[in-house]
């Protein structure tokens, strides 16, 4: 078994009697960082216009290489609070064109550090960029540096991570509390339902306080959610049991998992 | 590489007081050589911690990962011994790593040196592969060029191996790849993953590729060098007289000329053995083998620091030996360098 | 290969490789930066060498990746060559201690694979190009400082250098009026090979990603990048690979060629 294989290597992997793939469609997610900490993007005209002007269909066709769904800016849609009112926001290049010229950024330069994984992602988006008059340039780091002491200064950085609940993913991104909040998210409103959120175990009164609380982080925010990605794995012909599922890890279920004619 | 670091046959003439207490003439040299080597480890080792001081991110948030608060990081700090001065951090990893505490990893926190030998173990197995794979090739090689020196087989091979030199060996390890375990052949893996269990003999197709790779880089050197050696020592005095009185060519071949080439030859071994440790590097990336090149690249991008020290420690003391071990091999098989 | 003819083929090799690095820029179909396929996309129209990773062109990735790698590797090996120069003549014409000290301090380095030492130091210090070219040099300088030591030793043994020194002139007048003449064939013999492998390091470096960072287009880096997709779309990797070794190749003849040219005529 191949556990998180590349997406570019699916190809191997089908019609190929060797070895097979599972995929898996999860809820992990991978995004842009806009960090409002740090010009332009402390304007939220800048930051909409962002949004607006990243094609997520693009993206998920070249990072993922087509293992993955278009994603709307809002993490955690498993979890039962989510807000699925919110509409799909799609690629508007105009609209992006005329936010940045009403924010006075009609030309802009910005730097984006990223892990060595976000390479392809911040590459696709620099390109995607180029479209409004925006360059971005593109820095390589290596993990150390990008979780070092620097990690919530970069004006964009990349970031993803496995599908969780709404309160857990907020945690370690971009609500009050969190250690690495590399978007700088801080509104006052979207704290205090934050909080209160926290303190609600009932799911029913919790749902109102994050519905709104996501629709603050969908107009407002820096989290530029472009898509979910599948969790590709890739098994022998002889190992059973692996059935696709939403937890990222199919293939540790060793409980379940047999080999066909004895171990080698 | 060769020469000037070989004593002249005229400085261990003077034997001096130590040729009196039946030691070997070349003791001198040897304990001089023994200390300036130890000296270039001491030295390297002290470069590779002040570079790893340079380093803007430190172990501790290495370690705690990227959420964990500023206090957390800061007794982290005081723990691993992070904010006293750099020098008594020198020292204390010197003290530590003479008496073989190599500390632990700062990935896996499992203690560096069992970890280190044994990437090592599977780097000197490939060497050895490449050992048996090239010498005799070189040997045989070289004395068919000599033999047949100047002729359309001599040129058109010295090409080949000009052509096999300039290649880069990321683009060999990837050309063998297509042509032997993925498109055009599957005879080999094309990934050496070698399972911690068993031993490396019966693993041995997962080596195939590597060593292959690691000898074609080595090859032109080694072939040139005997085919070398071995006209010069078919043009000595000794080989010619023996021509005069009749002795049948095979014999002279193989019994006065040879041996006198197998010197620079097994000085050359060494040095690329020397040599591709280092190089080795690259290859084992291609091919995720387990080596010693491929801990290094994965600690240097881990910022793991005892185990980016104790490889490159272990490293030049492989390179520093080998080149002793080169040169005192070459005086102890050539007669007239062993006695005053 | 004969003489002559292998100092042809070489100078020709290097000098279409130079060509394609320096003049490919201007004959890109695409911007070597856009993304203008599909991922591993297969060769068609527009694109002879079918796409890459992310999407882009080939050929103009090719055509563009070269500059990098031939005016450093260039630059590598004349630092090497001025730094080894200088210390070489230093050490070949002065007191023993110094002699000594310098030929030590070359030993130590020569000793280390110049690969890792390279390796760590960008690894650690940041991938500025100044920094990777001067880290490749420094590996190449012991080789420089043996080799024009020991021509240098040769040399100052001779009768007009001992002229010289009655006439009065300095040490260094002595090194650089009447040494350094006499040791130009050789060095440049050298400067063959040194650029040889230059690229190789260089190019390993990339292959690591330690060198230039994307999207720049470079011929290492393209190998490294388009590895995964090797069964898929081969172009990305084989192409690049070629070429890198065609200049190797093309230098390490030329090197080769001039230094037996060179042996010859002393022998006469």
């Amino acid at each position: 078994m191949a556990n998180a294989i590349a997406p570019e290597h699916t190809v191997l992997y089908r019609d190929n009697p060797r070895a097979g793939l599972v995929v898996s469609v999860t809820y992990g997610w991978q995004a842009f960082n806009l960090n409002q900490r740090i010009e332009p993007f402390r304007d939220e005209r800048v930051r909409r216009a962002f949004r607006l002007l990243v094609d997520r269909r693009e993206l998920v066709a070249r990072v993922l290489n087509g293992e993955g769904r278009v994603a709307n800016d809002l993490y955690a849609p498993q979890d039962p609070t989510f807000n699925h009112h919110i509409p799909q926001r799609e690629t508007d290049l105009a609209e992006a064109r005329s936010l940045l010229k009403s924010a006075g950024h009609e030309r802009l330069s910005v730097e984006a550090v990223v892990p060595p994984a976000g390479v392809s992602a911040a590459l696709v988006l620099a390109e995607q960029a180029k479209r409004v008059g925006v360059e971005i340039k593109v820095k390589k780091v290596d993990l150390p540096t990008y979780n070092g002491p620097t990690k919530n200064s970069f004006a964009i950085s990349t970031g993803s991570a496995l599908g969780q609940s709404f309160l857990c993913t907020g945690l370690n991104q971009d609500a009050p509390l969190a250690v690495t909040n590399r978007t700088g998210f801080d509104d006052a409103r979207f704290g205090s339902l934050f909080l209160q959120a926290l303190k609600v175990a009932d799911l029913e009164r919790r749902r109102p306080l994050v519905q709104e609380a996501q629709q603050i982080q969908h107009d407002r925010g820096g989290l530029v959610i472009w898509g979910f990605a599948n969790a590709l794995d890739a098994i022998a012909p002889r190992v059973g049991g692996v059935q696709p599922e939403h937890s990222h890890f199919p293939t540790w279920r060793f409980d379940s998992l047999w080999l066909r004619g004895g171990a080698a | 590489m060769t020469a000037a670091s070989l004593p002249a046959v005229d400085d261990l003439a003077k034997g001096g007081p130590r040729a009196r207490l039946g030691w070997p003439v070349w003791t001198p040299w040897f304990i001089g050589r023994l200390f300036s080597s130890l000296a270039a480890v001491f030295a390297i080792s002290a470069v590779v911690f002040a570079a790893t001081q340079a380093l803007p991110s430190d172990p501790a948030r290495v370690i705690l990962g990227p959420d964990a608060p500023e206090e957390t990081v800061r007794t982290l700090q005081r723990q691993l011994g992070l904010d006293r001065p750099v020098l008594a951090q020198y020292g204390h990893w010197l003290g530590s790593a003479v008496v073989g505490d190599f500390g632990r990893s700062l990935d896996s926190n499992a203690p560096v040196l069992p970890f280190v030998a044994g990437r090592l173990r599977n780097t000197v197995a490939l060497l050895a592969g490449v050992m048996g794979l090239t010498a005799p090739v070189a040997l045989l090689l070289g004395v068919l060029l000599a033999v047949h020196r100047d002729s359309r087989l001599d040129r058109t091979v010295v090409t080949v191996l000009i052509v096999f030199k300039a290649v880069p060996p990321f683009a060999v390890a990837i050309g063998l790849v297509s042509l032997l375990a993925t498109s055009v052949l599957r005879v080999f893996p094309a990934v050496s993953l070698l399972e911690p269990g068993r031993s490396l003999l019966a693993q041995w197709p997962a080596l195939v590729l590597p060593v292959i790779t690691l000898s074609v880089s080595a090859l032109p050197y080694l072939v040139r060098l005997v085919r070398g050696a071995m006209i010069e020592a078919l043009e000595t005095d000794h080989v010619v007289q023996a021509r005069l009185r009749g002795i049948p060519e095979r014999r002279i071949l193989w019994c006065h000329a040879l041996p006198n080439a197998l010197i620079p030859a097994v000085h050359g071994l060494a040095l690329t053995l020397s040599v591709l440790l280092g190089g080795a590097l690259v290859v084992e990336l291609v091919f995720a083998y387990p080596g010693i090149g491929s801990a290094l690249n994965m600690a240097v991008g881990m910022r793991d620091v005892p185990v980016i020290q104790a490889t490159v420690l272990v490293l030049t003391v492989g390179v520093v030996g080998l080149n002793l071990a080169a040169d005192l091999l070459t005086i102890l098989l050539t007669p007239r360098l062993r006695t005053p | 290969m004969k003489g002559r003819r292998q100092i042809w083929a070489g100078a020709l090799l290097t000098a279409v490789v130079v060509a394609i690095a320096l003049v490919g820029p201007l004959l890109v179909g695409h911007d070597p930066r856009a993304l203008v396929g599909p991922v591993y996309g297969a060769p068609a129209t527009g694109a002879p060498l079918g796409y890459d990773y992310l999407g882009h062109d080939v050929l103009s990735r090719v055509l563009s990746g070269g500059r990098s790698v031939v005016w450093m590797a260039l630059l590598t090996s004349t630092v090497a060559l001025v730094v080894g120069t200088a210390f070489g003549m230093l050490a070949g014409y002065a007191h023993r201690r110094l002699d000594q000290a310098i030929v030590w301090a070359a030993d130590v380095f020569h000793a280390f694979p110049a690969l890792i030492l390279v390796l760590l130091v960008v690894s650690m210090l940041g991938r500025s190009t100044g920094l990777i070219i001067l880290t490749a040099a420094a590996a190449l300088v012991p080789g420089v400082i043996r080799l024009v030591r020991g021509l240098t030793v040769g040399v100052a043994s001779q009768e007009f250098v001992e002229a010289a020194e009655m006439l009065g002139s300095s040490r260094w007048q002595i090194r650089l009026r009447e040494i350094l003449p006499n040791i130009t064939t050789a060095l440049l013999v050298h400067f063959g090979t040194m650029l040889a492998w230059s690229v190789g390091i260089l190019s390993a470096l990339s292959f690591l990603g330690y060198g230039l960072a994307p999207p720049t287009p470079d011929w290492g880096l393209m190998v490294n990048e388009n590895r995964a997709g090797l069964q898929i779309q081969p172009w990305g990797v084989l192409v690049p690979s070629a070429l890198i070794a065609l200049f190797t190749l093309g230098a390490n003849l030329l090197a080769d060629g001039l230094g037996r040219a060179q042996a010859l005529i002393r022998e006469r």
